[in-house]
């Protein structure tokens, strides 16, 4: 019965509640991003978020289709061009990847107990411990 | 017994749900409990696994050609060592903003000897200026930063008329970077300065800077270098043209160069000069190459030239040896097997020398061997990891 209702709600959520990736943000830091801060912070080349704080970016792994959705609003890299760009950075000693967590529910913990801390969801998960920096 | 068991169905359904409920609501708590030791841990173990970071790339290729001419180091029988390659990079983060980069590279070229191609130590200050210090690239090209990481760029071997003739790719010294975030784009400074002694010459006093300015998909690069050139002892005799750099010969370079990447186009073009006062050839070269991506295809196509400069400083085997010049056309595509491998196929065809050795090794117009062009087929793996 629960493991009934569990793969419900999955079905439901997953094929109804798929409302398009958005940035994420602690309550109490940064305010909203533009476009071209978003597609920056992503590829690890903004350096302060615009309350001054350098950022921390949370992402996921490869092959998560949140991911791709993002990827492919904000900074217009697909999977292997993204590959590719970070290759160039972490083989020159410029960048390293962001850490990445697994889950959206992972994100938002992680995005609500830190304020320098920028994740994205899909709209339909945020919750009221994170407040939404950009949309796309 | 009948009506009895319809009857208790609802009540039992109604029972199962309310403990199911209850079980969620506990289920969820201990979930997120253990969410929240998940993250303690991950902040904890983020101190120590942090601190050190290992990646790595390879290049596994087959080259095969019409002939022997050797043009990119390919012969008419199938060789697998010319584009193959291994590299690990480990980093060591000693604080926030210094660390240790050493990247290890074995290359098939070089009989799999593995050789350090980066050492350094790095600080980043709080203004954002970066400065290195140990070994070093020379950022001379585009793509000297990653000149090993083949999946990181677009063909199977980056052009060799442009990416061939300056004799060294590391220095021992130190570097400061800087970029300007601008709006909408970035200006990136990049000064550096050092020696390095390779293959008997040694190359003194090289300075340069390079400038990069990047704005949405277009990428545009300026570079200036200079050194003074000393053939020592150790250098190869037979090597000729090394023979006049004994007098702190003067060398320089200048280099221009573009990308345009908006996810579907790709194209890249970079031209350059090296001037060195003496018998050693100078030459102007470039390349120009467009792709265009189809799902996980790039297919592409590329120009390249390089031909000597200053042909009036040699005369008799000096100038059969040094001076020339040719054309190189690339076809190809790289197909993306997976997010962090790809292959590529490639077919290169070089000639116009109008006479001369094509500036490739030993190809003299009045060798028996003698060849007046080459067209070089390869397949090449590429990954990172």
């Amino acid at each position: 019965m629960k493991k009934l209702v569990l793969a419900l709600s999955l079905v439901l959520s997953s094929s109804f509640a798929f409302a398009g990736p958005v940035v994420i943000g602690n309550p109490g830091g940064a305010d909203a991003l533009s476009a071209a801060e978003a597609k920056k912070l992503f590829l690890g080349k903004l350096k302060k978020l615009p309350n001054g704080a350098s950022p921390e970016v949370i992402e996921y792994e490869d092959g998560n289709p949140l991911r791709a959705a993002f990827h492919d609003a904000v900074t217009g890299k697909s999977e292997s061009q993204l590959q590719a760009y970070w290759a160039k950075l972490v083989f020159t000693g410029k960048a390293n990847p962001p850490n990445t967590v697994g889950s959206a529910a992972a994100a938002i913990s992680q995005v609500s107990s830190n304020p320098a801390a920028v994740a994205y969801v899909d709209e339909a998960d945020v919750t009221g411990d994170v407040k939404v920096l950009f949309k796309p | 017994m009948a009506k009895w068991k319809l009857a208790a169905l609802p009540l039992a359904i109604m029972a199962a749900t309310s403990v199911a409920h209850a079980d969620e609501a506990s289920d969820a708590r201990i979930e997120k409990l253990e969410q929240e030791i998940q993250i303690l841990k991950d902040n904890d173990s983020k101190s120590m696994s942090d601190r050190f970071k290992f990646n790595g790339f390879y290049s596994v290729g087959v080259t095969r050609a019409s002939n022997d001419l050797g043009y990119a180091g390919a012969q008419e029988s199938y060789d697998l060592n010319n584009l193959t390659k291994v590299g690990l990079q480990a980093e060591f983060a000693m604080a926030d903003s210094t660390g240790v980069t050493v990247q290890l590279v074995s290359k098939g070229e070089d009989d799999f000897e593995p050789a350090i191609e980066w050492a350094y130590i790095k600080h980043s200050f709080d203004n954002d200026v970066v400065v290195r210090a140990g070994k070093l690239r020379v950022p001379l090209f585009m793509y000297s930063d990653y000149l090993d990481v083949g999946y990181a760029q677009p063909w199977a071997r980056p052009p060799t008329e442009v990416y061939d003739f300056v004799p060294f790719t590391a220095y021992v010294g130190g570097d400061i970077a800087y970029d300007y975030e601008l709006d909408n784009s970035t200006l990136g400074l990049q000064a550096f300065g050092g020696q390095y002694e390779e293959n008997g010459v040694k190359y003194d006093y090289m300075v340069g800077a390079n400038l990069t300015y990047t704005w949405e998909d277009l990428t545009l690069r300026a570079v200036y270098g200079q050194n003074k050139i000393n053939a020592t002892i150790d250098a190869d005799p037979s090597v000729i043209g090394v023979l006049g750099l004994n007098d702190n010969t003067k060398g320089q370079f200048v280099g221009a160069g573009f990308q345009y990447d908006n996810g579907q186009i790709l194209a890249v073009g970079e031209y350059t000069e090296v001037k060195v006062d003496a018998l050693y050839p100078s030459v102007k070269n470039g390349y120009l190459t467009l792709g265009y991506r189809i799902d996980a295809w790039m297919p592409y196509a590329s120009y390249a030239f390089a031909e000597s400069t200053d042909d009036d400083v040699r005369e008799g085997s000096a100038a059969a040896l040094l001076s020339g010049e040719r054309t190189t056309y690339s076809l190809g595509v790289r197909y993306d097997l997976m997010s962090n491998l790809a292959v590529k196929f490639d077919a290169t065809f070089t000639g116009d020398f109008d006479g001369s050795g094509g500036l490739i090794d030993g190809n003299l117009p009045v060798y028996p061997t003698y060849e007046e062009d080459q067209t070089v087929y390869s397949i090449v793996f590429q990954g990172v990891f």
